[in-house]
């Protein structure tokens, strides 16, 4: 159950982690070029198999560089 | 910055369904990377290296100055070889006036945390020109319909996004990139995300395992980028008092959701996490614990098996239940 010390962090944190930031953030420019592609793919629901291949080889690197 | 060989690379991929092609170690800033290709289903994967203890590694991670994200040139020839030109200086650069860009010189797009960014883009080491070009390489050796996946853990997950940036925006503009990562830091600000989720031939995908505190870690003006897979336990249980009956994988549309698209963002009940977490009750290390790299290979593999990998981005009407419920009220 909640309780008064979580609320009150949980609120300090949402506002210092996530809405300041957000404040810093807002207004700042960007220049857009090169974003056109004839592939389509950012919004792709992401495959089983290429994602576990990608975690494993991602972990399989910490071992390679651990000798 | 050496290159070192891939034999050992080899040896540890010898019972995976990995060719190792190439492993770049640099000494210097800690960087690691390697590229393999994976025959099973036809992809070629450039993985980096996460935080792995090293003072590289700790000197990168606490670099928390925001600097802007500009894309330096890479020869797009088919030579792979030569470079149309240096990293700008980001101090000076005329693109951060509004002026006219440095020809080649993408950007700036938003900024990013400047430990991560360094690392790759150092402008003496250009080891984003190195990888580029041997992937360029590794690419051009196996037919256009094989896979280009970067990917990484943690530090190595941020890297992999500039990578990939760079492969979908100069190298490989026809090309579909994908950019997979767990337990990824918040990379950029709110600039960077909206530019990154722009690019058409770019998916960005990050997974998160239970309350991973390099996840949650509240980075003041960086916010996540691209789509998010959570990954809850069925004994997840923060000290929010979420109690579970059973262990969830939800696909959420770039984190904070899209209401006008029908997708929903995540329940702050399933993300916020305090300082209690970690103390609180005694033994708690939920979001120590759940950064473990291993542990992602294990939720993923249970995901399947259960027959739970999404197939569709969480709609918004079933998590539109008011503000309340977000607390699990």
């Amino acid at each position: 159950m909640l309780d008064a010390r979580n609320i009150l962090l949980s609120l300090l944190l949402f506002f210092g982690g996530v809405i300041l930031p957000l404040q810093q953030a807002r207004g700042q420019d960007v220049s857009d070029s090169g974003s056109r592609s004839s592939i389509l793919i950012r919004d792709e629901i992401p495959r089983y198999d290429l994602f576990f291949e990608s975690i494993r080889l991602g972990n399989l690197i910490y071992s390679v560089s651990m000798g | 910055m050496q290159m070192s060989s891939i034999q050992s690379a080899a040896f540890a991929f010898s019972t995976t369904p990995f060719t190792p092609v190439s492993f770049l170690d640099d000494d210097d800033n800690g960087l690691q990377a390697t590229i393999a290709v994976s025959n099973a289903t036809k992809s070629i994967y450039i993985a980096f290296r996460g935080t792995d203890g090293e003072e590289q590694d700790t000197w990168t991670d606490i670099d928390l100055c925001l600097t802007p994200f500009l894309l330096p040139p890479v020869d797009t020839s088919s030579s792979g070889s030569g470079s149309t030109g240096d990293i700008p200086d980001t101090a000076t650069n005329s693109t951060l006036r509004g002026s006219s860009t440095k020809p080649g010189t993408l950007g700036p797009f938003g900024k990013v945390h400047s430990g991560f960014y360094s690392r790759l883009f150092d402008p003496k080491k250009k080891l984003y020109k190195n990888l580029a070009d041997q992937v360029k390489a590794v690419v051009s050796k196996y037919p256009s319909t094989y896979n280009i996946i970067t990917c990484g853990h943690s530090l190595g997950g941020s890297e992999s996004l500039f990578l990939a940036s760079i492969l979908a925006l100069q190298v490989f503009p026809n090309r579909a990139i994908r950019s997979y990562s767990v337990g990824m830091p918040k990379t950029g600000n709110e600039a960077f995300k909206n530019k990154m989720e722009s690019i058409d031939n770019l998916s960005i995908v990050r997974m998160v395992y239970n309350s991973d505190f390099a996840a949650h870690i509240p980075l003041p003006g960086l916010t996540h980028t691209g789509h998010l897979l959570l990954y809850l336990d069925e004994d997840y249980d923060n000290s929010h008092g979420v109690g579970r009956t059973d262990f969830s994988l939800d696909l959420y549309y770039r984190q904070d959701g899209s209401k006008n698209d029908g997708y929903a963002g995540v329940p702050l009940k399933d993300w916020l996490v305090t300082p209690i977490d970690f103390v609180w009750p005694l033994g708690n290390l939920y979001p120590i614990f759940s950064h473990i790299p291993w542990r992602y290979e294990e939720a993923a593999d249970r995901a399947y098996r259960q027959g739970i990998w999404p197939t569709k981005f969480v709609p918004y009407e079933e998590r539109s239940c008011g503000f309340l419920s977000y607390f699990g009220w």
